[in-house]
């Protein structure tokens, strides 16, 4: 899926500043310093191609706040008005999601294929976890 | 005016029952044509396939029809509905997007007048139904454990069950703990390649559409082998009214294609299939002489009674990998524990709790946003997306009882893309309902206690998931109580049957879709077997 549109300079900077803000400081690099952020970034607002304007928009309306300015006025963006930080939130952290680095780190392979082998579901049966349920015995309602 | 078709049967929809119907009519010789105003999707086309699907999924891919307004969506007025009811119309119907959790009802829920004396009873019973639901069973490879106390005896499947997980192991040692009853989920999901279906390679994202072609829906299964055998599928074609005569007796279907021009379908009998909320819509927008408040409406009932099954949920996250990012989403577990009415509770009737996993980091963030910011957002973001890997969602179904004001209208502005009126959904919670879903809340709650969750997170109602739409058709034997017979036969036009979830009695708890196919294959054999004897609109049989 492609962007709506390219993303100006400033717009890129505002949005990367707004991921920093709500994903930075913990025990990963933020956004800004993360490699690869921003390719993911434009695929991120390409697939909420239906929120772009209103995204790019909210983050440039932050730009030039300090960090933790910006962290104030999401968190009042979050109280007044949800769909909007919904949006904005949803797409730049998600995008930082994104990031083969960072979702390693997460321990999230994505939805990748895992087909079962064939003993397993038989292996977690015959561990006797469903025994207490059998030895109940019948349990439907008669009608 | 567009092109003319002829057929004996004209099927209005391609989900779960209209894929069935037109199967089941098409190897029995019958010329059937099957109207689907979506189009085919291809598995490799979800969203589903890309790393940012879990931002897809919030718009392009999303379950609601509002939010996703795709083409061959019609707009649904919610305004006056305490939930807004989610579909898709694409080739297969809303089955490209269910979890294909395969569950019965119980042997109960058909004569809860006889045995409760609420509501009414179901003019069939669990033992009638049953073979049905065997051969669709065995037809789809279902995927479960026989044997479930929770049913009568005699009930298996075709198909060895899907691994419960981890998730699903720690999930049943709460279960163990309480002395509940649970069961290994019972999924339309084929574990091993089966007919047209592909072995489930577990990417848990069944909801939102299965990229590996392993789900049961009915675009790829049912649908293929009814066009194999002659079965004609229309896609793009949206059915704006079913034609009647002066006798009352329907001559067809009309239907606007993709370049806006209007069609006609002809036939000796039409079988409606277009869910909860489409089916009433159809049959109110076919009024005519002989049917002057809408088709098969002289009860009044048509519209009435919807049930969407209110959902809560509890997600727990634990402090050890529970590998929550692994299909199937379908259930990992059931338990029937607080299924039926007991005399202890404030409330009639329950629910169905069954256990999913929780895939997706943005899932776990999605979770915890009502969390305060501070908790979820900067410097805890990490941790809070890291929980994806620990999460188990316990969800409970509950039994809506039939209210005739929750209903479905035509809305009085509101159009689709071809100025077809769009319905209206007025739908309130009622109190009994408030208190199973309170009641289902605290008992999933213990659930994660018992095992030893180090977070809960519960949600009282899902407004936004209701995808059980039932009731607004109803079966019964008695004509001013109800819209079809057991046949799924309309009392007042009788070559006009529909075969949805409209055609509920009650909702019972359990996931519908099992019970609407094995419904709409006892009602295709019967209209096969009975095609003879069945009246048609004059000047209409070929």
């Amino acid at each position: 899926m492609s962007a709506v549109r390219s993303l100006g300079a400033e717009e890129r900077e505002a949005l990367v500043a707004v991921a920093d803000a709500l994903c930075g400081g913990g025990r990963l690099p933020a956004p800004s310093e993360t490699p690869g952020y921003e390719e993911w970034l434009d695929r991120a607002l390409a697939a909420r191609a239906d929120a772009f304007e209103a995204v790019v928009a909210t983050a440039v309306g932050m730009a030039g706040l300090t960090l933790e300015g910006r962290r104030e006025a999401l968190r009042l963006l979050d109280s007044r008005d949800r769909p909007r930080f919904h949006a904005l939130s949803s797409v730049v952290a998600g995008a930082w999601l994104l990031v083969p680095e960072i979702s390693d780190a997460l321990g999230y392979p994505g939805q990748v294929a895992a087909p079962a082998a064939f003993d397993e579901a038989a292996t977690q049966l015959e561990t006797g976890i469903l025994d207490p349920v059998i030895e109940r015995g019948p349990f439907h309602r008669e009608v | 005016m567009g092109e003319r078709l002829e057929a004996d049967v004209v099927v209005i929809g391609s989900g779960p029952s209209g894929s069935i119907v037109t199967h089941t009519l098409a190897t029995a010789g019958v010329d059937v044509v099957c109207l689907e105003q979506g189009d085919w999707i291809n598995p490799s086309d979800f969203g589903t396939n890309e790393p940012e699907w879990e931002l897809s999924i919030q718009q392009r891919w999303a379950h609601d029809p509002n939010v996703r307004m795709a083409p061959a969506d019609y707009p649904v007025e919610v305004s006056d509905s305490d939930m807004w009811p989610v579909m898709l119309n694409a080739v297969g119907g809303t089955s490209l997007f269910y979890g294909a959790e395969w569950v019965r009802l119980m042997a109960s829920d058909f004569r809860l007048r006889s045995s409760e004396g609420i509501c009414d009873d179901w003019p069939i019973s669990y033992a009638e139904l049953k073979p049905f639901h065997d051969e669709v069973d065995a037809f789809l490879g279902v995927a479960g454990v026989g044997g479930d106390p929770a049913y009568p005896e005699g009930l298996d499947y075709p198909m060895p069950p899907h691994p419960i997980g981890k998730v699903g192991m720690k999930a049943a040692e709460g279960v163990n703990k309480l002395g509940w009853h649970w069961w290994p989920g019972v999924n339309a999901i084929a574990v091993n390649r089966h007919k047209t279906l592909e072995r489930c390679l577990r990417h848990g994202v069944c909801e939102w559409g299965c990229p590996a072609g392993a789900k049961a829906s009915f675009d790829l299964i049912y649908l293929p082998q009814a066009i194999a055998a002659g079965a004609r599928l229309l896609t793009g074609a949206r059915v704006s009214r079913i034609e009647s005569g002066p006798d009352g007796l329907a001559t067809g279907a009309h239907f606007v294609d993709r370049e806006g021009e209007e069609n006609f379908v002809a036939a000796k009998a039409v079988v409606v299939c277009a869910n909860g909320i489409g089916t009433p819509r159809l049959l109110l927008l076919s009024d005519g002489p002989a049917h002057p408040d809408g088709l098969a409406n002289s009860s009044g009932l048509v519209g009435k009674n919807l049930m969407l099954h209110p959902n809560c949920t509890v997600t727990g996250y634990y402090d050890e990998d529970l590998e929550s990012w692994k299909g199937p989403v379908g259930e990992s577990i059931h338990s029937m524990e607080f299924y039926e009415t007991r005399p202890e509770h404030d409330f009639v009737r329950g629910g169905k709790m069954n256990v999913l996993p929780t895939p997706g980091p943005l899932a776990a963030v999605e979770a915890h946003r009502d969390q305060p910011f501070d908790q979820v957002w900067g410097p805890a973001f990490a941790d809070v997306a890291a929980r994806h890997r620990s999460g188990i969602l316990w969800a409970t179904n509950t039994e809506d009882l039939p209210e005739e004001t929750n209903r479905v209208t035509l809305d009085p502005t509101l159009t689709d893309g071809d100025g077809v009126p769009a319905p209206k959904v007025s739908y309130r919670i009622s109190d009994n309902t408030r208190r199973i879903l309170d009641f289902h809340v605290e008992r999933m709650t213990e659930l994660h206690e018992a095992s030893g969750a180090s977070e809960m997170i519960a949600v009282d109602v899902w407004l936004d998931q209701p995808g059980h739409l039932l009731g607004t058709a109803r079966m019964g034997d008695d004509p001013e109580r109800s819209v079809v017979d057991s046949y799924g036969r309309a009392h007042d036009v009788p070559n006009l049957f529909v075969a949805d979830g409209s055609i509920f009695v009650t909702g019972g708890a359990a996931n519908p879709t099992s019970t609407i196919t094995a419904l709409a294959l006892r009602i295709a054999k019967h209209i096969v077997a009975t095609a003879a004897e069945r009246p048609t609109a004059g000047g209409v049989a070929r």
